[in-house]
């Protein structure tokens, strides 16, 4: 995520709600600290396990400052609860408190990716998506540039053959296993 | 009553390699997660769960209620990691499900409303993803999973979301450690995003040389391109270091090396109280010896079925015994059975006590 004001990676999130309605802000250190918000270094001992690490984020969180938190409209659970807990309260709680949980999300899961990245794998054989292949069409397409573009040939295989095979998959045909 | 522990010596990383472990979270869509859940919705969502799972007796599942068992029972599965020691923590209305062979378990209301859990043994991650998948799309057909396209499957803690997925490999890297080559073996599961733990689990010591190695991220990778991860780059990596380490020892430090071998033998084979810690450590060093050749009259499988055999749930569940020093007493005794050890002179009679 950028800040909103110099582009550079924000690390300070602000998030407000008068009267019922949301408005975010997104900034790095130094304009933060221009605009007045507090933010302070994480020193802390690097973690290796992702929940602790989670749980030392929350402890010492300084990244986020979060002046009215958001609630999930759902069980109620706040990201102040999340902190504690390091427990969501139910699904809907990663809609409801996106916005301060993504970044822990990207930290444990994918620390060196930019942005989330979107689930690959099994999915409830009653979950149909239009959408789905063709995104995951155009991600491969994408590695397989960067692969090829890396020279990492192994790699570049194994993605066309991923290309392949979902190009397979998504042609009607009654063949298909 | 679960079935002896099993491995077969023709396993190709039975030297190294005693578990293989596949876990899957899933959680019921449209119910709160278990911490957030009051008793009404926790027994309707175990009820829901237990039904689906009653309803394929293909899965021949036996049921552990932790409300209404003798502790022992529980903890005889947490000893074979068919259960979390968070299971077995007072908590809501929870319920495991298990198969004999321990080739799978299901927990309902742990961490999540299901975790399911397939097994293999040396080698066998593939088998244990399978185990845990085949159960998985069983369930699917019959349970409506919490799910979204970006963060695939929703689970009570952001660590697990996505595929749900946790493979873990139970690891007996004693020629590592003697080298003195465990913190570098950690940086490098470090780099590949990998945890290692002790032997229970998060937090847990590494008792006879046993670590606990699986994967962190489960977002945006495959399962089966993780499981091909774990199995073809990193643990034939690991097993291979495992072995050059054995045998750098054997042939720069063989005295050095036989001499603890011989040590173990001889405390496990004359030892009148052995604690369970010492136990394990002791048949550690009698694992690695026959694996590298130094001891040849004990079954590699029989060192590690001791290793499951030795713990104080099983101990107390094949003896009665509840007590501490009775415990070590009945598990030097079943050593020295099982070892060829001598018999101790028969006990004083009871008045005499």
């Amino acid at each position: 995520m950028q800040c909103d004001e110099c582009g550079k990676p924000a690390n300070v999130h602000e998030i407000r709600v008068e009267n019922g309605m949301k408005t975010e802000r997104h900034l790095c250190s130094e304009c933060a600290a221009q605009a007045g918000l507090t933010a302070q270094e994480a020193h802390v001992d690097a973690p290796t396990n992702p929940v602790e690490m989670i749980k030392q984020v929350l402890a010492a969180g300084p990244e986020m400052e979060v002046r009215a938190a958001p609630e999930c409209p759902t069980c109620g659970s706040t990201f102040a609860r999340f902190r504690k807990m390091a427990l969501l309260g139910c699904p809907d709680c990663y809609q409801a408190l996106e916005v301060p949980l993504q970044p822990l999300i990207l930290r444990s899961q994918a620390a060196e990716a930019r942005e989330l990245p979107e689930h690959e794998g099994l999915h409830p054989s009653s979950f149909k998506s239009a959408s789905q292949p063709t995104k995951t069409l155009i991600r491969l397409e994408r590695e397989l540039q960067g692969a090829i573009h890396a020279e990492q040939y192994e790699r570049a295989a194994d993605l066309r053959d991923k290309i392949r095979k979902l190009h397979e998959s998504s042609e009607p045909s009654d063949q298909a296993e | 009553m679960i079935l002896p522990f099993e491995q077969h010596e023709d396993d190709a990383l039975l030297d190294v390699v005693l578990i293989s472990r596949a876990r899957l979270a899933r959680n019921i869509s449209g119910e709160p997660f278990v911490n957030r859940a009051n008793r009404e919705e926790q027994i309707r969502i175990r009820d829901s769960i237990a039904s689906a799972l009653r309803g394929l007796p293909e899965l021949g599942l036996h049921w552990f209620d932790p409300e209404n068992a003798p502790s022992a029972e529980g903890q005889v599965l947490l000893e074979r990691h068919l259960v979390s020691p968070k299971f077995l923590e007072p908590g809501p209305h929870r319920l495991a499900g298990y198969r004999e062979d321990a080739r799978l378990s299901v927990m309902i209301n742990e961490e999540d409303h299901l975790r399911i859990q397939g097994y293999g043994l040396a080698g066998g991650l593939s088998l244990a993803w399978a185990n845990a998948k085949g159960c998985e799309r069983l369930l699917d057909e019959h349970l409506s999973f919490a799910f979204n396209e970006q963060l695939g499957y929703l689970t009570a803690c952001p660590t697990n979301v996505g595929t749900g997925i946790r493979l873990s490999l139970m690891l007996h890297l004693p020629g590592i450690s003697l080298i003195g080559g465990m913190d570098r073996m950690q940086h490098a599961a470090d780099d590949l995003n990998l945890e290692m733990r002790g032997t229970s689990g998060e937090g847990s010591e590494a008792i006879g040389h046993l670590h606990q190695i699986s994967n962190r991220r489960t977002l945006g990778v495959d399962e089966e391109d993780l499981l091909r991860f774990l199995e073809e780059d990193f643990l034939s990596r690991v097993v291979r270091e495992e072995r050059r380490a054995r045998d750098t020892l054997l042939s720069t430090r063989r005295e050095f090396l036989d001499d603890r071998v011989q040590r173990a033998l001889a405390m496990l084979r004359h030892a009148r109280l052995l604690g369970e810690r010492e136990a394990l450590d002791l048949l550690s060093e009698l694992r690695l010896g026959i694996a590298v050749g130094l001891l040849t009259g004990v079954p590699l499988e029989t060192a590690s079925q001791l290793m499951q055999r030795v713990r104080s749930g099983h101990l107390t569940r094949a003896t009665g015994c509840t007590e501490e020093e009775p415990l070590r007493i009945q598990r030097a005794d079943l050593v020295r059975r099982e070892l060829g050890g001598d018999t101790p002179p028969s006990p004083p009679p009871p008045d005499s006590m």
